[in-house]
């Protein structure tokens, strides 16, 4: 048994989003766009390696472009779909350097809200189901080469100015390519669970000129694969929110990792932002129904174990392998 | 590898128990609400008068309320939402000849992911 070593994770989250409205940075929640909304979302994100373990001297960067939109089919049901492109640059020891690029599989969703109970007016608790499916659609080294399907459960509630929500969420893995940095890419079987508190810090009452809110938010996240790894993070955070985006902020602080079959991750640090002055910030030439566009920008660090470290073949594949096994 | 599971779901759980403090209010109003807004979703008449206002269970937060005021605002007639949070009152300005039905506006409620409790038009 390896026990990480504390880590920390900061991300800053400019959001605006209809569907997302509620939920935290890393937490799903049990809001949606209404019928015939469309939600779009852009996310960046820049993730680094390093601190090698091993003394190689091994260091990678990769830049991580999401694009992902929800869809109201009715009001209580909604197509989310996701699609990243990525950019890896890799060094090692000894002069070894390798560059890719190329789109991950794209993951797909359907978010069906089964149980509601409205108690005030702003006091809601929501009950949905989600059902995904990852396609073998992205690039080596990036995609999986699988169909790997996804069941969860989400829930969210809102009394007074208390927030809470939770979801637990299982991917089936049936063979994705092996990629240890990243969670699931171990090529088993992935549940995540999270669990979120948000409270309403300003102001004590709304009225209709006083639309602004501030909201404390703490998350724990957890991640479980089926070859045992598991890992537990908790994420206090704050966000500002108006009818027409919202600014969030929250700071990753791992709790508890058993990892085995992956790096453990001893830093990691995200940031995202979220313009939603209006369509010309998505760059995708859709015009959002609802809600606004966002940009997530994220940096993530990772420290490499000597369990991850493949044999030297070819200065190239050396640096490849180094981040897919 | 037992013990780490147990350390793991463990401290999920008691995370869990932190959300058990929550009351419960205004059931009575929900009740209402479902009968008023099935009724109102089978009224075509349309609305009389210059304004509407809406009171609507649900909205817990501005972007919230936003899914619902751009679907009101792209009805013929409407000119103007505004939202007050606090009191779930949803005021519809429609001064023009064109007149949004009762059944429309209940349907853009639902539609949008909430509860209409009732209808409130200008004397």
């Amino acid at each position: 048994m390896r026990v990480a070593t504390i880590t920390a994770t900061a991300t800053l989250l400019l959001a605006g989003a209809v569907a997302w409205a509620q939920q935290p940075v890393h937490n799903p929640a049990a809001t949606q766009p209404g019928k015939g909304r469309l939600m779009m979302r852009e996310l960046v994100t820049f993730q680094h390696y390093d601190a090698d373990p091993k003394g190689l001297g091994r260091q990678a960067d990769d830049v991580v472009l999401t694009t992902d939109m929800a869809y109201g089919l009715t009001g209580d049901l909604v197509f989310m779909l996701r699609a990243e492109y990525l950019a890896r640059d890799q060094d090692a020891r000894g002069g070894l350097h390798s560059d890719d690029d190329g789109f991950s599989d794209l993951h797909i969703m359907f978010k069906k809200r089964v149980w509601q109970q409205d108690t005030g007016p702003t006091d809601t608790r929501r009950l949905g189901l989600a059902v995904g499916l990852d396609l073998p659609t992205g690039s080596a080294p990036f995609g999986s080469d699988s169909w790997d399907p996804m069941l969860g459960v989400i829930y969210t509630e809102v009394e007074g100015r208390w927030g809470f929500n939770a979801a637990w969420r299982w991917k089936f893995n049936t063979g994705s390519r092996p990629n240890p940095l990243r969670v699931g890419g171990a090529g088993e079987d992935l549940m995540m669970t999270d669990l979120s508190w948000l409270y309403r810090l300003s102001p004590d009452q709304f009225t209709a000129q006083k639309t602004g809110a501030w909201y404390a938010i703490l998350e724990a996240n957890g991640f479980y694969e089926t070859n045992g790894d598991m890992e537990l993070f908790l994420a206090p955070g704050i966000m500002y929110e108006v009818q027409g985006w919202a600014l969030e902020a929250s700071v990753q602080l791992p709790a508890f990792q058993d990892l085995d079959h992956r790096p453990n991750t001893e830093f990691r640090k995200r940031h995202k932002t979220h313009p939603c002055s209006g369509p010309s910030n998505f760059g995708l030439g859709l015009k959002p129904v609802s809600g606004c566009c966002s940009t997530d920008v994220c940096v993530e660090h990772g420290t490499l174990q000597g369990s991850f470290l493949p044999e030297a073949k070819s200065p190239r594949s050396t640096a490849r392998e180094w981040l897919c096994r | 590898m037992i013990h780490k599971h147990i350390i793991f779901w463990a401290m999920v759980a008691l995370a869990g128990f932190g959300c058990q403090t929550t009351s419960t209010t205004h059931h009575d109003h929900v009740e209402m609400g479902t009968g008023v807004a099935e009724a109102m979703l089978k009224d075509t008449t349309p609305i009389d008068g210059p304004s509407v206002t809406l009171v609507v269970h649900g909205m817990s937060c501005p972007l919230c309320s936003n899914n619902l005021g751009k679907t009101l605002m792209e009805m013929p007639g409407v000119e103007g939402v505004m939202v007050n949070l606090d009191t779930g009152k949803v005021v519809v300005t429609t001064p023009g000849p064109i007149k949004p039905t009762r059944s429309a506006l209940a349907g853009a409620v639902k539609n949008s992911g909430f509860k209409l409790i009732r209808l409130e038009e200008a004397p």
